[in-house]
């Protein structure tokens, strides 16, 4: 799940910024921070296992602990569309409605660092299980990361963008493309694994991504 | 000035201008300066390849020999036109999908990943900076002798210029202004060459007539066989020619590095129908110029300035900057190219991985800016005060590149039992080989190219010594997964990727 780096939320679209439409944001009791209305965690494609065998194929023979870490992130759906430059009338069907629904397209996931700002589309569907509005927040809280802290505006100008740049990749000249927010901004947190160990010659921590096990050496240091 | 000149820095403002505009991409870290992001499409990779393997040689060598031995020559451009989609077929997807699993950045990098040894890098290294140099270095006495026939300035002052615009872009971008560079070089190399047939075909009549008159001079410069007939046909040299520059290229490190900075690794594909369509518009048009210069300058004291007398007799005065702008292309497309790798390799290969481990992006670029500037010192320096033989030094340096290392990359991508002591013995007899039948004087004695000589023997030493030592030194397992998962069309698996996921820094818990 490798995100997109060109694309954040501070001016990665590089139009003007469009009017913020979104419901009013709730707020986190405590901390002060934009909060979602809503929340999901995502469950881990990578046992902690095979985070692992990551961690040892980097450190070979190391002894290591695991143990999970959740990252907040903005999750939006949103409906991207062509429509040919000439357009003909949607056929009615025998009993007189229309065949197909003329606002359906391309269902995208849109993932949003909300630190970072920086988003990918997501080859998957997110699933898990929902969780409150306060366990996003302790997830917000137990990172410091630096970044502009997107809200939900920010995060669907990231979205269009992202989407956009996609489809706008793939369809001919002269079609027209619509895009459309399918579900509003909620908050999601992304499954990680630490794994902290060493061998005779290097002690290392590394991160490893719960989704894909890619992976991010956070420090490393010589015995 | 006079309009040739014109032409010339209007040239020169242009690519140094492509230069800045790469600077931002190029210091972004090694990754951006030295494959240019892995951002490159087919076009551009295909042209880059191809207009930085030829060179100088297209307009000085090729009409040179053309020139000499009439259609004979065409064994060179049979072996070029197929060289660019034999190398893109062989080694460019395999070698991009395998440098990126394995996390290599320059050409010599990936030998020690896919051989993991140190002493495949301290071989290699040495051996391709020296090879290297030399080439470069004469590609700066061609692009100071150009410039002073057409701008009519000293020698020693026409050198400074046109090194000082190669290093100029290549010192500010990295690889992505040399690859841009070298895409609108390809291109103002191919007008010009096509322009200077157009013109040569008109003053003698069409190809027909300038034949008939070739053969009124030599029957047998029309044939394939030499000036003197097939009885007297040196059929060890005309393979040694065909292997140069057709599978000679795969060893040349400047070259291969192309493969690797590809966006993806399908880009292959489609940039190997661009490099065929570029060489057959491009190749035989200097040997064709050359063999007809034989009736339009029957006294040339120099048959290497053929295609320049040629270009400066048929074609009108502004015509002719925009020709010398295109030869000055293709000389400077490979220095630039041979600079970079150069610096590459001495900062990559032997000072961050002998001298300075824990080096960081920005040390590295510095490293490799500062050995480019250097090595164009030195080379201007060795090139103003005793310019050596720009041919013989420049088929010679090749020679060895590709002796010594089309074996390993064939089989770095290809062959799964190739190991680290295959790979060594290799390399070594290659070298020597080729250096040593060279030296002993055996080319006039046999009449065998020494490429011919340096590939048999470091392609058995490579058979023979892998597998002789299979179980002293297996291939690791993770060099083996890497070759299965190369042999896969696709993208490659997250977990497969040696280099770490940068954009997972953002998600780091504070208590990590």
């Amino acid at each position: 799940m490798r995100e997109h780096s060109e694309s954040d939320a501070t001016g990665g679209a590089g139009r003007p910024a469009e009017p913020d439409q979104s419901a009013p944001p709730g707020r986190g009791p405590a901390t002060g921070k934009v909060a979602p209305e809503s929340a999901l965690k995502l469950a881990p494609n990578i046992t902690a296992a095979e985070a692992l065998a990551v961690f040892r194929r980097k450190l070979p023979g190391a002894e290591a602990e695991v143990r999970e870490a959740l990252h907040p992130f903005w999750w939006t759906v949103l409906s991207a569309r062509t429509r040919s430059l000439f357009r003909r009338s949607p056929k009615p069907t025998a009993a007189g409605s229309q065949s197909v629904d003329p606002t359906a397209g391309q269902l995208m996931n849109v993932l949003v660092n909300a630190y970072s700002g920086k988003g990918f589309i997501a080859d998957f569907d997110p699933r898990g299980e929902a969780v409150t509005v306060d366990e996003w927040l302790d997830a917000f809280e137990s990172s410091d990361q630096a970044g502009p802290q997107p809200g939900p505006g920010d995060v669907r100008r990231t979205a269009r963008s992202l989407v956009r740049t996609k489809v706008v990749k793939t369809v001919k000249l002269g079609m027209g493309l619509s895009i459309t927010e399918a579900a509003a901004p909620s908050g999601i947190l992304k499954p990680n694994w630490v794994v902290t160990g060493a061998n005779d010659r290097f002690s290392s921590t590394i991160l490893v991504d719960g989704l894909d096990s890619s992976h991010y050496i956070v420090r490393v240091a010589k015995l | 000035m006079n309009i040739e000149t014109w032409f010339l820095v209007i040239y020169f403002i242009a690519m140094a201008g492509i230069g800045v505009w790469t600077l931002k991409i190029g210091t972004k870290g090694s990754e951006g300066f030295l494959l240019g992001g892995r951002s490159l499409g087919p076009a551009v990779t295909a042209l880059r390849l191809q207009s930085s393997s030829m060179s100088g040689y297209m307009f000085l060598g090729a009409g040179s020999l053309a020139y000499t031995k009439g259609y004979f020559s065409l064994w060179y451009a049979m072996g070029d036109i197929g060289g660019g989609v034999l190398n893109l077929s062989i080694l460019g997807r395999r070698m991009r999908k395998l440098s990126q699993i394995l996390g290599s950045l320059t050409s010599i990098e990936y030998l020690e990943h896919r051989y993991p040894s140190r002493w495949i890098r301290a071989i290699a290294a040495p051996v391709a900076v020296v090879c290297i140099f030399f080439y470069v270095m004469t590609q700066f006495i061609a692009g100071g002798r150009g410039l002073e026939m057409v701008t009519g300035i000293p020698y020693a002052w026409a050198l400074l210029i046109a090194v000082g615009v190669i290093v100029f872009y290549t010192f500010l971008g990295g690889y992505l202004a040399v690859a841009y560079t070298d895409f609108v070089q390809a291109i103002i190399m191919l007008i010009g060459m096509v322009w200077i047939l157009i013109g040569t075909l008109q003053a003698i009549g069409g190809w027909t007539a300038g034949n008939e008159a070739v053969g009124q001079i030599n029957p047998n410069l029309l044939t394939m066989w030499g000036p003197e007939g097939i009885d007297s046909v040196q059929w060890g040299v005309i393979i040694g020619a065909v292997l140069v520059f057709s599978i000679g290229y795969m060893g040349w490190p400047h070259v291969n590095v192309s493969h690797m900075a590809m966006k993806r690794p399908s880009v292959a594909r489609t940039a190997s129908m661009y490099a065929t369509g570029f060489n057959l518009l491009f190749i035989p048009a200097p040997y064709i110029v050359g063999i007809m210069a034989l009736i339009i300058l029957p006294n040339l004291d120099n048959p290497e300035l053929a295609v320049f007398e040629v270009a400066a007799t048929v074609l009108p005065n502004f015509a002719v900057g925009i020709v010398m702008a295109g030869i000055m292309a293709a000389i400077m497309s490979t220095a630039d190219a041979l600079l970079l790798q150069s610096g590459t390799i001495a900062s990559q290969d032997l000072f961050q991985r002998f001298i300075k481990k824990d080096m960081t992006d920005s040390q590295s670029v510095w490293v490799s800016r500062f050995t480019v500037l250097i090595l164009a010192v030195i080379g201007y320096w060795v090139a103003v005060n005793d310019p050596p033989s720009v041919a013989e030094v420049a088929i010679f340096a090749t020679t060895v590149l590709g002796a010594a290392f089309v074996p390993v990359y064939v089989a770095a991508a290809w062959w799964k039992k190739a190991n680290v002591p295959g790979a060594i013995t290799s390399m070594i007899l290659g070298t020597v080989s080729s250096v040593g039948w060279q030296l002993a004087g055996l080319v006039d004695v046999t009449g065998v190219d020494p490429m011919g000589v340096g590939i048999v023997c470091s392609t058995l030493a490579l058979i023979v010594v892998s597998l002789a030592t299979q179980k002293s030194h297996p291939v690791p397992e993770h060099v083996i997964a890497a070759m299965h998962e190369t042999d896969k069309i696709g993208a490659i698996p997250a977990h497969m990727l040696t280099g770490q996921n940068d954009a997972l820094g953002g998600q780091v818990p504070k208590d990590a």
